[in-house]
């Protein structure tokens, strides 16, 4: 009697260790190549550590990342881990796609480190959702080699729109004379309300001005927001330093631009400086505080916020994955290799950014970058893009084209 | 009669691969989008049927309409710019010999670039600082300043349209010189027997026979020319001011940054009606009702 009993708590005992040994999956999504690195050491770290969890990390293209999300939601089988363009993040909560991690995120050692306007994306109602993941800071770099050849310094770039005009002028030439600008001082970043949120809020924001008050209303009809859309089309129509061109160039144009040498200052951000490192080795640049006017230098704060979905069925195993995403042993043996910005600011100090003084430089940026927060974002770009372009062009004033923008941002708030 | 069965079982059971094909990729999701057509969908479940609301939204809705009608305009402007090159070159190479292939080959081969990558490509072309036609045109004497091809509406449109040509005139010409191999020597023979002039059998031989190739051809391009999203998703961004967004793009972004699937179905609902429409015309007007 007793041996059987015991052969059935013996069977009872083994069939319950093989649930709790089965291998636990979990599926992640990110647009990061550099994750592949992190997923990796987690994975030989699990197997070293004798636990069966495994990630699998799956990399989706970042036009893919809305529509495919909604599709697996919508089928019950979204990843336990996503990645995902910050500023989709309060749509996405709003929803309940996202697991609450207020409690588990509080306690981790580098919490306070996090950037704060960042991670505020990833929250609703003061419980947080996700954090602050890949991060990429809008800036401004120079040419110094050209900085040079136009007689200034080559170690002082514009801090003050004043300066910008001025400098910009003396780097807009014709150098053989045939009447024609061999050189621009600077680009609009145009291409659409993307590029102007990333590059053109940070002049709105380097004036005094700001898109939301804190109580998520719109703000942007102030002589401040007026004042530097105006300065934008001053810089192609009045100071002629930049290419009307520009208005509609994608990163990818200015980008091209500014390494073969046609473009003294170039509004871009950390994700160039690698492919500058390879695409221009001679090339001497500096990385800048996008200029300000009345207001406080400014950078704008994207990138993206890893959070568990509420599909999840694996959530303290992903809490594990997370914590192991953020440790120094993945922030610096994976993402600073490749020159991606470390999460966390106290990591900056490391072996790869010591040698490349660019890369020191977004520490500081980091401490000034803001994000918007609105769970209709996508839904702003539309009339932001319209009356923002029409002001660049020349075809609308700023102080109608402000006033036409709020009041339609207004109505897609209250819908 | 029991051979005829199973051979009409063969022919089924070669069929079932493209029927079950279709039916998951293609019947289902028609189904699907339009049965979300009439709902507010939620992502997360809970959607509701709201009648034909998302139908009324469309209508009334400006970027419809004119979405709508930057659609037609370039499919208007991209169609001959297609096709009067592709009948030429087609009738220029029409015989086979070690030349023509060649030439044939040349002009197939943007077809096989994917439209992402040819609208790169164009963009660079295009660019007004670094752009190669710029410079080529400059160099020339042509220009004075360089031009900003993408930045000014009808010339982005017909800029667009000649990267698209370029892209897609080969496949037209390659179905074209089908359909003109497809007609009988015979023919050509008697009509020169009875002496036609060349004109008058173009007129009278070639293009009444070339005829169903030709409504094939144009309807694939005029459907292709609606669908258009990645060149101009790419290469103006539906700019300058919103004056080259295409009626897809509309569909995308309501869809998938707006998250409104619901409305986003309506509009294309709608959307596959007016092309249902425009090749029934097609059809009718090729000749082939009834046949």
């Amino acid at each position: 009697m007793s041996r059987r009993l015991l052969v059935l708590i013996l069977v009872v005992t083994l069939a319950f260790s093989g649930i709790l040994m089965a291998k636990t999956t979990l599926v992640m999504w990110d647009q990061l190549a550099a994750t592949e690195d992190i997923v990796k050491m987690f994975n030989e770290k699990m197997k070293a550590e004798g636990k069966d969890i495994e990630v699998k990390l799956e990399l989706i293209p970042y036009d893919q990342m809305v529509p495919k999300f909604m599709a697996a939601l919508s089928a019950g089988i979204a990843p336990d881990l996503y990645g995902m363009d910050l500023v989709q993040f309060p749509f996405f909560i709003s929803i309940g796609a996202f697991t609450d991690i207020t409690e588990w995120a509080k306690e981790l050692p580098f919490f306070d480190e996090l950037t704060k306007g960042m991670l505020e994306i990833g929250m609703k109602d003061d419980r947080i959702y996700g954090l602050p993941y890949q991060i990429d800071l809008s800036t401004m770099l120079w040419n110094k080699g050209l900085f040079e050849e136009a007689g200034l310094d080559p170690e002082q770039p514009p801090q003050t729109w004043y300066e910008l005009v001025e400098m910009g002028q003396k780097l807009t030439v014709d150098k053989d004379g045939d009447g024609i600008i061999d050189q621009w001082g600077f680009n609009l970043a145009g291409g659409g309300a993307g590029a102007y949120m990333f590059w053109f809020m940070p002049f709105v924001w380097g004036n005094g001005g700001r898109m939301f008050d804190d109580e998520g209303n719109v703000a942007l009809d102030s002589y401040e927001t007026v004042q530097a859309l105006q300065f934008w089309a001053d810089l192609v129509h009045k100071h002629k330093i930049a290419p009307v061109s520009s208005v509609q160039y994608g990163s990818g144009d200015r980008y091209n631009a500014f390494v073969s040498g046609k473009l003294a200052m170039f509004l871009g951000g950390n994700f160039n400086i690698t492919s500058l490192l390879q695409d221009a080795p001679d090339m001497e640049f500096g990385v800048a505080m996008i200029p300000k006017n009345r207001g406080e230098f400014a950078s704008f704060g994207g990138g993206s916020l890893l959070g568990i979905t509420s599909q999840s069925k694996n959530v303290e195993a992903a809490k594990e994955f997370m914590e192991f995403a953020f440790s120094e042993e993945a922030q610096v043996g994976a993402f600073a290799p490749s020159l991606q910005l470390v999460a966390r600011p106290s990591l900056y100090d490391n072996e790869y950014y010591k040698d490349i003084p660019q890369m020191m430089r977004f520490a500081d940026i980091l401490g000034i970058a803001q994000t918007p927060y609105t769970v209709k974002y996508n839904e702003i770009y539309d009339p932001v893009g319209y009356y923002f372009e029409s002001v660049f062009l020349g075809q609308m004033d700023a102080e109608t084209a402000v006033r036409e923008c709020t009041k339609e941002i207004e109505k897609i708030l209250a819908e | 009669m029991k051979q005829k069965t199973r051979k009409g079982l063969f022919g089924f059971i070669f069929l079932l691969p493209v029927i079950v094909m279709i039916s998951i990729f293609f019947i289902y999701p028609l189904i699907k989008v339009v049965l979300m057509s009439f709902q507010e969908w939620k992502i997360m479940g809970g959607s509701s049927f709201v009648g034909l609301s998302n139908y009324k939204k469309a209508l009334v809705d400006d970027e419809f309409w004119k979405t709508l009608w930057n659609t037609v305009i370039y499919a208007i402007i991209v169609t001959p710019m297609i096709f009067v090159p592709a009948v030429l070159l087609a009738n220029a190479l029409k015989k086979t010999s070690r030349s023509t292939k060649i030439f044939r080959t040349i002009f197939f081969i943007p077809y096989a670039i994917s439209f992402v990558a040819a609208s790169y490509i164009w963009q660079w072309i295009y660019n007004d600082s670094y752009g190669i036609l710029n410079y080529i045109l400059i160099s020339l004497n042509l220009i004075g300043q360089p031009i900003n091809w993408l930045g000014q509406t009808w010339l982005s449109r017909v800029m667009v349209s000649i990267m698209v040509a370029w892209k897609t005139l080969g496949f037209t010409m390659i179905i074209v010189i089908a359909g003109l191999q497809g007609i009988s020597p015979q023919i050509y023979e008697a009509a020169s027997i009875d002496g036609a002039e060349k004109s008058q059998v173009f007129r009278y031989i070639t293009l009444p026979l070339l005829r169903p190739t030709l409504v094939l051809a144009l309807i694939l391009s005029l459907a292709g020319s609606f669908k258009a999203f990645d060149h101009f998703y790419i290469m103006t961004k539906g700019g300058p001011l919103k004056t080259t967004e295409t009626i897809v793009m509309y569909i995308n972004k309501i869809g998938f940054e707006f998250y409104d699937i619901g409305f986003g179905s309506a509009v294309s609902v709608i959307f596959l009606g007016i092309l249902l429409l425009i090749s029934y015309l097609q059809l009718k007007a090729g000749g082939f009702q009834n046949e």
